[in-house]
């Protein structure tokens, strides 16, 4: 387990947040919210119906008071939670519509933590990073200015030496496949908003390009310009600059060569997003094969709340590392919100 | 409603949200001809339920891949 894993797990049992799971039929979810329980580091919520999931936990021995469970099989509780969804302001979707729709329980799961009575949806064991993102899209929503979901990682960079840092966070190497400079910009406000809750620290976020501060002029290098101009705009409180080339946005002494400005971000960026997704799956695959430094995530973000997603072939550890790291978000969410 | 009853006018409602010419539409059409991003399948989903009262689930619409499957969800769901 990485020292980025074993600080959120840490974080996370001071903080234990409710987490919605609407694949509690599936055992590694089962099991994987049964250890968050009883390590404090989650309550979780078990959406689906009851009387099954319960039999579920006599099958596979595992103490059904861990749970809540958010019955979707009571018709009464179901149309009070579809009700106060619909009586939300941003609620557009017709009534039939939403209804039917709320009868998975992974819509279900992303009512309740909209209607904040769940502070994560945590899903992607069985339904799809599609249908969790599409789910979280249309139930929670994107979170104010945001266009379009993304994700970021992390690299434990500790023991690779090249620079004194032991996290460098990257977005987006899994959702966005060509994004505009509008999304390139959410991208980088998403990344930045998330690396902060996650570890308390202020990001410095570079736009990474294969050209520094227009030593190429080609469309490539002129979408991650005007990303720069647009996350500015959207988010003048954060530190977010570019374009730059990799070495320029993370070595000292190559941006004091290549960057003739002042810049907080060059030489010390901390959070990198890469201009697309060729770039970002090559990049993190390089890393992890070349340079042997491990990545977590990809964690999707953008949304109004937390909406986490696994791996289809992830482990029990997994999940719980996972649901650790969306506990430490929310609860930080909650605090920024305030 | 029958298929052939159920198919002209989802073709009909699609064709008028999208502002295309209903003949360029058949149930062969994949669902991305009408919908290149996702989300407009969703508001069509909702124009389903509006004009024809039919609810249909979410994740089921968004699993079509063509005009004909989103008219056998409506039937399905009617």
């Amino acid at each position: 387990m990485s020292a980025f894993i074993e600080g959120m797990k840490a974080t996370a049992k001071k903080c234990p947040q409710r987490v919605a799971f609407p694949e509690g039929e599936d055992e590694i979810i089962m099991r994987a919210a049964a250890t968050c329980a009883k390590e404090g580091i989650a309550f979780p919520v078990l959406v689906g119906n009851e009387a099954h999931l319960r039999d579920l936990c006599v099958e596979r021995n595992i103490d059904a008071e861990t749970f809540e469970f958010a019955d979707t099989a009571d018709e009464a509780y179901f149309t009070t939670i579809v009700e106060r969804y619909l009586a939300l302001p941003d609620t557009i979707l017709p009534a039939g519509m939403l209804r039917a729709s709320m009868a998975d329980p992974l819509y279900f799961a992303m009512a309740l933590t909209a209607l904040g009575d769940t502070d994560v949806t945590f899903a992607g064991i069985t339904a799809s990073t599609g249908d969790v993102v599409m789910a979280g899209q249309i139930m929670v929503g994107l979170a104010e200015g945001v266009e379009s979901p993304s994700s970021v990682g992390f690299f434990d960079i500790s023991a690779c030496g090249a620079i004194p840092a032991d996290l460098l966070a990257f977005g987006d190497s899994a959702i966005c496949v060509n994004p505009t400079a509008a999304e390139l910009a959410c991208i980088a406000v998403s990344c930045c908003d998330t690396f902060a809750d996650m570890t308390g620290e202020i990001p410095r976020c570079a736009l990474l390009s294969h050209s520094t501060d227009g030593s190429a002029r080609n469309d490539l290098a002129e979408k991650v310009v005007q990303a720069l101009a647009c996350a500015r705009r959207m988010r003048p409180d954060l530190t977010i600059d570019g374009e730059f080339q990799l070495d320029s946005a993370i070595l000292p002494q190559v941006a004091a060569r290549k960057v003739k400005r002042e810049s907080a971000v060059a030489g010390k960026a901390n959070v990198v997003i890469w201009p697309d997704l060729d770039v970002g799956n090559i990049a993190v695959k390089c890393v992890q094969i070349f340079g042997a430094c491990p990545a977590d995530g990809p964690f999707l973000q953008g949304f109004r709340k937390v909406v986490s997603d696994c791996s289809r072939g992830a482990s029990e550890n997994d999940v719980v590392n996972n649901v650790a790291v969306s506990v430490v978000r929310a609860a930080a969410l909650k605090q920024r919100r305030r | 409603m029958t298929y052939e009853e159920m198919e002209p006018q989802l073709i009909s409602l699609i064709a008028k949200i999208r502002n295309m010419d209903a003949s360029s539409i058949s149930s062969e059409t994949p669902v991305s001809v009408v919908a290149p991003k996702s989300l407009l399948m969703v508001a069509i989903n909702a124009q389903i339920e509006g004009t024809l009262g039919i609810a249909i689930p979410i994740r089921e619409v968004m699993n079509a891949r063509t005009i004909g499957d989103v008219v056998q969800l409506a039937i399905d769901h009617q």
